[in-house]
């Protein structure tokens, strides 16, 4: 199940792009709170966000949010960690987004499934693809898990594992198509050589849209242009 | 056979702008791992294509590979020995522009050491910096 942290937040006044720049400069982290109330600017310290986000080996966080208002007035929140965005070179967390939910509410979310073992089928040459990384799950917090395992140790070449087929935790019911594969073992692909003889990408050149359109809009217009001269002739 | 564009809505463009980072193409969406540009520029479709049989070659046929640019900008060259004027040169080989962040290729269903160095070679082909990331690394 996933872990509930604890987490310090402050409500925020600051908006805007120029403002947000001297929130982060200040060493916090804005983000947002929304659920069935409003939603709500918040700021959280950077470092205490980093080092719960770590201590987590899931994306599905739950936090223990103890918000701070205006007068440092504290109120208890319960959250799940709904996206974080990171800077894409420095990875610095630039935003958070946090969705406020209930205990005794369902929730919806994704939940990352991982496979466990190496297949039969990858060991004689197939090529094994995951081509579903997450759930969509609807559960209660508290039986939220971090992650669906999968051993695929049995999968050959050929096979799959469907999301119906998956074995899932006491009080999760998944919303996927129960049809859809999550994992499969493909036959090896035998890459095309280019022939000798085939035509060089200096040679091919692509086809150009508007000269085309040009072309017959061009047409009508005249053939319209030709009728008005007539009739003032 | 190198990537270029099927269909063009004009033959020729003007340079543009490639300053700031990248926003879009800078998360791991299909593999658990890829290559990352930390510079910005121009990436031919040879260089692509240079990079990918790189790649190819030495996953041995077993991962599963994709090319997460695309080479949809031409460039024009004059011919040698020609006067100034006389208008814009003819297309000459076609570029994919990248920003700092961008993802170029995204690789899967390999063990983390043959990713590695396959992404290793796929870069030398590149005229840019890039960097090895993990879907795992990061959160």
């Amino acid at each position: 199940m996933a872990k509930t942290l604890f987490l310090k937040a402050h409500t925020r006044k600051q908006i805007g792009r120029t403002e947000l720049k001297a929130v982060r400069k200040a060493g916090k982290v804005p983000g947002v709170l929304y659920g069935k109330q409003n939603s709500q600017p918040i700021e959280i310290n950077e470092k205490e966000l980093t080092t719960v986000l770590h201590k987590s080996s899931s994306e599905n966080v739950l936090l223990d949010l103890e918000l701070h208002d205006e007068a440092d007035k504290a109120q208890k929140r319960l959250a799940l960690v709904q996206d974080v965005q990171h800077h894409p070179l420095e990875d610095y967390i630039i935003h958070i987004d946090l969705h406020e939910i209930a205990q005794d509410e369902k929730l919806r979310t994704e939940v990352a499934v991982t496979a466990v073992g190496e297949p039969i089928g990858a060991k004689s040459g197939g090529i094994f693809e995951t081509l579903l990384r997450t759930l969509h799950v609807e559960c209660l917090p508290k039986d939220l898990p971090e992650s669906i395992a999968v051993d695929v140790s049995a999968l050959d070449i050929g096979q799959s594992i469907h999301v119906g087929s998956i074995a899932l935790p006491a009080g999760v019911t998944v919303l996927n198509h129960k049809e859809l594969s999550v994992f499969a073992v493909a036959k090896p692909k035998e890459e095309e050589e280019p022939k000798p003889g085939a035509a060089t990408a200096e040679a091919v050149q692509p086809e150009v849209i508007k000269e085309k359109k040009t072309d017959e809009a061009a047409a009508p217009a005249d053939a319209k242009g030709g009728d008005k001269k007539d009739a003032k002739k | 056979m190198a990537l270029l564009p099927k269909r063009v809505k004009y033959r020729k463009t003007q340079r543009g702008s490639r300053k700031g980072f990248a926003s879009r193409n800078v998360n791991i969406d299909f593999g658990a791992y890829a290559l990352q540009t930390l510079e910005r520029g121009w990436i031919t479709n040879v260089q692509i294509e240079a990079a990918r049989v790189a790649l190819t070659r030495n996953m041995k046929r077993k991962g599963k590979l994709w090319i997460r640019i695309f080479p949809d900008k031409s460039v024009t060259a004059r011919p040698p020995e020609t006067r100034m004027g006389k208008g814009k040169g003819q297309p000459e080989y076609w570029v994919a522009v990248v920003k700092p962040g961008n993802i170029l290729f995204e690789l899967d269903g390999l063990p983390e050491a043959v990713a590695r160095e396959s992404l290793r070679l796929a870069a030398t082909k590149l005229a840019l910096r890039t960097r090895f990331i993990t879907r795992a690394g990061r959160f």
